[in-house]
């Protein structure tokens, strides 16, 4: 490859080019078969350098890795781990033994339920909603149904034209209040955006006009307190949570970290 | 994270991602665990994976801002790269290549030649000098301009570090050109 070549693909990755100096690299590209060549081969190195940086840097982390004290797993984290599994047996006798190690070699008695931050907690349990309340089909007409457009952004995990659509269709007359599960799935939109604040008036809203629903509602208002880091608004909920059947034991999962 | 820890992070700053390791690894280790019920070794090597996929990421200017929390940021990596990888065999490795692939290189022939590829390549750069890969490192994997590289390595200045660079691509292409034929012999 060319010395020319090589700085004239470098200027062209690293954005140094004006748009019409890299219009005319790309017509250059076309016309010139050695030189479409030789940046095809530019490409394949540097997409192979980035693989080998990435390769050795994950060989130094679990490099790294072995030099920590093992992970400290929750208790309840074990007991998930299937039990009837021989590899993840032997796998949770390893860690227990480990811990028992280290424990005893350097005196450390280990804590096992860290404080965590709302945020976090957030993080770790938070999912969007699935859809469960329009039915997308192949080859739907998303121009004639804006609840098919806004559910097919939704699905497609294009949460910031999802939210566009469901306000949309909320501003209009006729399903305005009248269809209080587009507030849900705004509401889970917004979240998985990380519009806590936004989420929580919808979820407020949704839950003043819904009869459906309701517990999975205050449970994403719940996300949505912890994610603005109002604990106390958060706990209270999450305390009612508790006693449901679905979100009892992530809710007191919550409470225990935020303790 | 703060804006300072990024920004190091982004020149290649190996320290500062160390410490985002540790902060982070028993939250993040704990909850992949949790989620989806696999072995702590499992876990750790997402974990890991998902460092690595924010390193690339980040060096690539594909993160923007760093008005977040790592940890979301981790924990949606995971959520979106790996999860549905868990179970398939050799999945080590998979998300990194699935990152860099393009639209060209899906259907299952070119995805062959683009692995292996991507592995010649690898294998080359293990042959380099010191020099040459920490240039090449800077260069292209950090995208860092040729004044930032000479300050960082120590060049007189900026022309000698491109003479440098010149110089690895060429023995770079040669090396990989050399096993490409091996290959094919």
């Amino acid at each position: 490859m060319k010395s020319k070549f090589l700085d004239m693909f470098d200027n062209y990755f690293s954005g140094e080019l004006s748009d019409q100096e890299k219009t005319a690299f790309e017509e250059h590209l076309k016309s010139d078969s050695k030189m479409a060549e030789a940046f095809q081969e530019y490409q394949d190195l540097r997409k192979g350098i980035d693989y080998s940086i990435m390769i050795g840097l994950k060989q130094e982390l679990q490099e790294l890795e072995s030099s920590f004290p093992q992970v400290e797993l929750e208790a309840d984290v074990q007991h998930r781990i299937d039990p009837v599994s021989t590899t993840n047996k032997f796998q949770i006798w390893k860690v227990a033994a480990a811990v028992v190690l280290v424990s005893l070699s350097v005196g450390v008695i280990f804590q096992l339920q860290q404080p965590s931050s709302p945020q976090d907690l957030f993080s770790q349990h938070f999912e969007p909603a699935e859809n469960l309340y329009v039915s997308i089909k192949r080859g739907d007409d998303i121009e004639a149904n804006p609840l098919v457009r806004a559910f097919q952004a939704y699905e497609a995990e294009d949460y910031t034209m999802a939210m566009a659509e469901f306000e949309t269709i909320l501003g209009q007359e006729e399903y305005k209040d009248k269809h209080p599960m587009v507030l849900y799935y705004l509401g889970s939109a917004q979240l998985a955006q990380g519009q806590g604040e936004a989420s929580i008036a919808t979820f407020e809203r949704f839950l003043e006009i819904s009869q459906d629903n309701i517990v999975q509602a205050k449970w994403y208002l719940a996300m949505g307190y912890l994610q603005q880091s109002r604990v106390g608004e958060a706990t209270l909920l999450l305390k009612e949570l508790k006693l449901s059947e679905e979100y009892g034991n992530d809710a007191g999962r919550i409470l225990r970290k935020l303790d | 994270m703060d804006q300072q820890t990024f920004e190091r992070i982004k020149m290649g700053d190996k320290k500062a991602l160390a410490k985002v390791y540790e902060q982070n690894r028993d939250s993040v280790i704990n909850w992949i665990t949790h989620k989806h019920s696999c072995s702590l070794e499992e876990a750790k090597d997402i974990y890991q994976d998902a460092i690595v996929i924010f390193y690339h990421n980040a060096a690539k200017g594909k993160i923007s801002s760093i008005n977040f929390s790592i940890s979301s940021y981790l924990h949606e990596v995971v959520r979106r790269q790996f999860l549905n990888k868990l179970k398939k065999e050799s999945r080590v490795q998979r998300g990194f290549i699935d990152l860099l692939r393009s639209s060209d290189d899906s259907d299952a022939e070119n995805q062959q030649v683009f692995e292996r590829k991507l592995e010649l390549v690898h294998r080359a750069l293990q042959e380099l000098s010191e020099a040459c890969k920490q240039l090449i490192k800077l260069k292209y994997f950090a995208n860092l301009d040729m004044q930032t590289i000479c300050d960082q390595l120590g060049y007189k200045n900026p022309e000698t570090a491109k003479n440098l660079k010149y110089k690895c691509m060429r023995i770079l292409r040669r090396k990989v050109n050399t096993m490409t034929m091996g290959m094919q012999i």
